[in-house]
This record gives C-alpha cells, sequence and structure tokens, in this order.
C-alpha cells in the first residue's frame, strides 16, 4: 500500500516521456533533482515505484545548446551571476527506472501493462514504501536490463536501501547474493559492483 | 533548378569587378563626408538652418546638443545592480486559405535582474484576432475605405503592440534600480503616410487603446518614479539621415537647398555625391571607436507630418549610433530619456554592457526574441488546431485549387 500523500516527501517533477521499462521527468526546480540511487513513486495513475538511473541538465530548447561562459578564472558562481538568464534557460531531467507498481495494494516487482502517464507526478518514496520493495530483490532483474549506469544506480539504490547498522552488513550481503545469482556469467561486472555496495 | 546557374556565373564577375574599382572612390567619398562633418561639429545653428530650409526628400538628421561628429564613450562608472527587460514580437499573417481569416500576434519578453540578487524571468503573450469585424480598420469619414489587419498594416500593429507590451512589464518590473526596457526594430511609426493607409488606421496605432502614445505616456509616467531608460534597437542599421545631411551640406546652392533645382540636373552628377556615401553605418564605423556612441541626432523628414505627432505629444523621438564592434547598430529613445544627461549615459552604458553579454547585439533582446518567435513547427500546429476547431463547430475548410496544387505538386 503506498503512503498517502500528506506524508508523502517532496515532489521532484513531472513525467514528460515513459515507456514501461522506463521514463523520463523534468524537475520542478532545477536545484531540486533526486540523487542517484533514489527510491521514486508515480503519483496519478497506477502508483509506480522506480529508481533514479540518471540525471542530466541541459538547455530547455533543443536547437539551442548552451555555450561557454567567462574565463578560466572565474568559478562557477561568478559566471552565473553574470549571466542570470542562464538557470532560467536551463532544465533538470531524471531517468526513472520501473522497480515494480502497485495493485490491490500489494508491490508487485515487475512491470506494469502501461507505461506512467505522461504529466503525472513523481516524488521520493516513504521509508515505508521503500522496506516494501526489499522484501525481495526481484526489482534488481529490471535495473540490471535497462538502467542506463545500472551498476552505480543499483548500488546507490542498495546503500540508500540499506537499514541503519548493525541491520546494515546484513542486508547487504542478501543483497550481494542476490546479485551473484543474477550476474553468474559476469564475474568480473558482479565483483565491481560489489565494491561499490561497500561505499 | 530553374535559376540558371550558367547565366549568372557569366553575369558575376562584371558585377564584382565594378564594387573592387569604385572602392576607391568610395574611400575618397567617406573622407570627404569625414572632413564635412568634422567642418560641421560645433555649427549646430547652421546645420539647423540647412536642415530646415531643405525642399528634399531625403531623411535628414539634426545633431540635438552634442557635437556633429561627437564620438561619446560609455561611462566608466555604473551601477552593478540593474534589471534589463526587452521586449519582442512576431506575427502570423492573415491567410486566405485557412477556414478562418485571422492574425496571430506572439509578444515574448525576458527580464534580467544583475548584482546581489541575479534572476531572470520569461514568458509571452499571445493575441489571436478571429473575426472579420477586427480584422478591418475603417476610415470614419469614408468607411468604404477599409484596410485589413495584415502584411504591413499588421507589422505596424505589431510594433505599436511590442511598446504597449513593454511598457505594462515596466510597469511590473520597475523598482528602485536602474531598469533598461528595450524594444527590437524602430521606436517610431516612421513613413506611415508612405504606405497608404487611411487616417483612422493611422491614430487608432497612434492614440488608440494599447497604442503608441499610451504606451509612451506610460513609460514616461513610470520614469518620473523610478530610474526606467527606454529605447528601441535597430542592428545593422542602413539608415541614411546624417549621409544626407552631409549632401546638403556639400551643395552649392545651401543654406537653401532645393533638390528639384539640383545643378547637376540634366548632367546624371550631383554636386553632393562627391560626399555621397550608401549609409550612416559607414560613416559611424570610421568615425566611432568599438562602443562608442554618436551624438544624439533629431530625424527630420521635409514634408513629413507624421514626425510631428511625437512632438505634439510630448515624446519627440531622437537616435544615435552605437559601434558594437561587429556593427553600427541604431538606437531611438523619447527625447525625455535623451534630455537626462545621466539617464541617456545609463541607457548607452548598460547597452554595451547587453551587447557584449550578447556578442554584438543586446542579451536580453535576443531572449526576447527566442520567446516571440514562431517556428514553422508552431505554425503549422496553429494550423491544425484551428482547423480541428472549424471543423468540431461546423465551419467548413474550402481551400483554393491553386493551394491544394501546391500541397499536391503532382506532375
Amino acid at each position: 500500500m503506498i503512503d498517502s500523500p500528506l506524508v508523502t516527501a517532496e515532489r521532484y517533477g513531472r513525467v514528460i516521456k515513459s515507456t514501461v521499462e522506463t521514463f523520463v521527468a523534468e524537475c520542478f526546480t532545477n536545484a531540486a533533482a533526486p540523487p542517484l540511487g533514489e527510491l521514486l513513486v508515480v503519483e496519478d495513475g497506477t502508483p509506480i515505484i522506480a529508481i533514479v538511473a540518471d540525471i542530466s541538465t541541459e538547455s530547455r530548447d533543443g536547437t539551442r545548446p548552451l555555450g561557454l561562459h567567462g574565463g578560466p578564472e572565474d568559478d562557477l558562481q561568478h559566471v552565473l551571476d553574470a549571466n542570470p538568464h542562464i538557470p532560467a534557460l536551463l532544465r533538470t531531467c531524471f531517468t526513472g527506472v520501473v522497480a515494480g507498481y502497485w495493485e490491490d495494494h500489494h508491490l508487485r516487482q515487475y512491470l506494469p501493462s502501461a507505461p506512467p502517464p505522461v504529466q503525472a507526478r513523481v516524488r521520493r518514496a516513504t521509508a515505508a514504501e521503500c522496506a516494501g520493495l526489499i522484501a525481495s530483490f526481484d526489482f534488481l532483474r529490471l535495473l540490471l536490463g535497462v538502467a542506463p549506469h545500472a551498476d552505480d544506480a543499483i548500488a546507490a539504490a542498495l546503500r540508500r536501501l540499506a537499514p541503519p547498522e548493525p541491520e546494515r552488513r546484513p542486508f547487504l550481503v542478501r543483497a550481494g547474493k542476490a546479485l551473484t545469482v543474477l550476474l553468474a556469467e559476469d564475474p568480473p561486472r558482479l565483483h565491481a559492483l560489489l565494491r561499490r555496495l561497500q561505499g | 533548378m530553374t535559376l540558371d546557374m550558367g547565366q549568372v556565373v557569366r553575369l558575376l564577375p562584371e558585377l564584382v569587378e565594378r564594387a573592387r574599382t569604385d572602392a576607391h572612390q568610395r574611400e575618397q567619398r567617406l573622407d570627404e563626408a569625414l572632413r564635412l562633418l568634422h567642418a560641421a561639429a560645433n555649427d549646430l545653428a547652421g546645420v539647423a538652418h540647412v536642415v530646415e530650409a531643405a525642399e528634399t526628400s531625403w531623411a535628414l538628421a539634426l545633431p540635438y546638443r552634442e557635437p556633429f561628429d561627437a564620438a561619446i564613450a560609455p561611462p566608466a562608472e555604473l551601477p552593478t545592480d540593474y534589471t534589463v527587460l526587452a521586449v519582442d514580437g512576431s506575427s502570423i499573417d492573415v491567410d486566405r486559405n485557412l477556414p478562418l481569416a485571422c492574425f496571430v500576434i506572439n509578444l515574448g519578453w525576458m527580464h534580467i535582474c544583475y548584482g546581489d540578487k541575479p534572476a531572470a524571468c520569461y514568458g509571452s503573450t499571445v493575441d489571436i484576432q478571429p473575426t472579420s469585424d477586427e480584422l478591418f480598420m475603417r476610415d470614419n469619414d469614408d468607411p468604404s475605405r477599409e484596410t485589413m489587419v495584415r502584411g504591413e498594416a499588421l507589422s505596424l500593429l505589431r510594433s505599436v503592440r511590442e511598446m504597449a507590451e513593454a511598457a505594462a512589464c515596466a510597469a511590473r518590473f520597475a523598482d528602485e534600480r536602474p531598469l533598461l526596457a528595450l524594444i527590437d526594430g524602430t521606436l517610431a511609426l516612421w513613413n506611415v503616410e508612405k504606405r497608404d493607409l487611411p487616417e483612422a488606421v493611422v491614430t487608432m496605432l497612434r492614440d488608440g487603446p494599447r497604442g503608441a502614445r499610451q504606451a509612451l505616456d506610460s513609460l514616461r509616467d513610470l520614469a518620473h518614479d523610478h530610474p526606467v531608460l527606454f529605447g528601441s534597437y535597430v542592428s545593422r542599421t542602413g539608415a541614411t539621415n546624417v549621409a544626407n545631411t552631409l549632401r546638403l551640406l556639400a551643395c552649392p546652392d545651401r543654406p537653401h537647398v532645393v533638390c528639384r533645382r539640383c545643378p547637376g540636373k540634366g548632367k546624371g552628377e550631383r554636386p553632393c555625391d562627391a560626399v555621397g556615401i550608401a549609409s550612416d553605418a559607414l560613416l559611424m564605423r570610421a568615425l566611432l571607436a568599438p562602443w562608442q556612441r554618436s551624438a544624439v541626432f533629431l530625424p527630420r523628414r521635409p514634408g513629413a507630418t507624421s514626425d510631428t505627432w511625437y512632438r505634439e505629444a510630448g515624446h519627440e523621438i531622437g537616435f544615435f549610433y552605437l559601434n558594437t564592434g561587429e556593427e553600427i547598430a541604431r538606437v531611438e529613445l523619447p527625447l525625455w530619456i535623451a534630455d537626462d544627461v545621466h539617464r541617456l549615459g545609463l541607457l548607452h552604458g548598460l547597452l554595451v554592457r547587453q551587447a557584449r553579454d550578447g556578442m554584438g547585439y543586446p542579451l536580453a533582446l535576443r531572449e526576447a526574441h527566442e520567446q516571440a518567435v514562431i517556428s514553422s513547427t508552431d505554425r503549422q500546429a496553429f494550423i491544425t488546431l484551428l482547423s480541428q476547431t472549424c471543423e468540431q463547430s461546423g465551419i467548413p475548410w474550402l481551400i483554393s485549387a491553386k493551394a491544394w496544387q501546391k500541397r499536391v505538386r503532382a506532375i
């Protein structure tokens, strides 16, 4: 069951592009994008849980690329102060990889039958919603196949999902065992991912 | 390909060679024009006498208060806290091949704050006039004289709406910081009488709701209480006011020059051709160093009645040239800005900053343009929406046979 919006965390943005596996959302505020690995919930429609797999900032108008401003000695704040129009003409988007959806208050860790609706709101998942996800590690299979930066996104998500000590290490060990099964045929990738878990 | 490139290739060398051989003569004429400009630099009364007495079709320039050959650097000290507002417009003209005769005006604006609290915001306003009645402006004295708002009339209407939008936005954003408000193109409704518009139409553009007078009144009132600066910016000007005035000063018949009685008539050579240069921009490029401005000039067009309106309304328009390094721009401004030396300097200085930031063109104007522009995709979307809405309302779309053929282009 998803939490009531009244107790929900902040809303990050709206879906502007979607498939059953992934969606792209534009942030309400450029400076307030979700971090890599954050767990998200798509409201408005079938509630979907997802993980942030990519974040980008670019010119709002695809035909107008952002050029270089300032000299080598000018730090970022100086450049932004001298060019206040630049932040207004940029947008930040993030990619969410679908990790499951709720149906009749049960969390299904497989793809929904339809993509999240365009313009649906996206918010941070609550602690209770995150706890529901880690009851099983089936969602890892969805991320491994499709996420733009799958390994980093998975590692970041698992580090976020891990409960505080003393349960943290046992959780990460269980997650590592699930990954071992999924990446049995790619030992180098598995080892690299397990090292990321140690963060 | 229907343009015969073989013929083009044979004709081009002559054109280029003529331009090359003319170059030396152009240099000589420019030197002579500069000499005359410097000679008349401080004789403002003498220049005014020649200009006011002239009987000519040329547009002329009177130096307002500064020497004729002034080349003025921007102020060394400028405020760090200030804001810039720019407005630009574009339009979709009436198309008789659409289901409804209508025009669209899109006004874009950009507001940028510099200094302690840097910020920016932008937006656009759409105006669609759909009904036949509003598409026509009629002469009250002769109702059969009516002008459809399209083409040049629409272009004038758009210019006036830009001024009105600038006034409205300036009122919204004005505070204790200097506010530079800019619009693109010419500030004044020049040459209106040459466009053969009914007087009622011209009156509506000047004195009607959201007309030029209302906008200028509003800006002037705002400038009483706030440090507001206002002007229009013409990129890469092709004006010839100053160049034409130098021709009068070179005329052997001065101080009363009557072009119809030119001494060179019939010979094919005018005495003033010795100082004939193609544009004020050529003269100013030789006169002004980068970022310098010229004197403020008052435009004069002998016989034109439209200019007196601005004077009578208390909004006489002047202009100066600005060398941005990339080009010579013409900046038009009401004299109630030019009369205030401090505001004039501030206008100059902040324009220079904007042009530097915008690589030779005021950055805020560039961004306002981006908000105003109607792309081909937008146009197509508008046509699609219009036709769908009309169809849903039972209005058929009857397209002309010619327009249909242009779409199909079947052999």
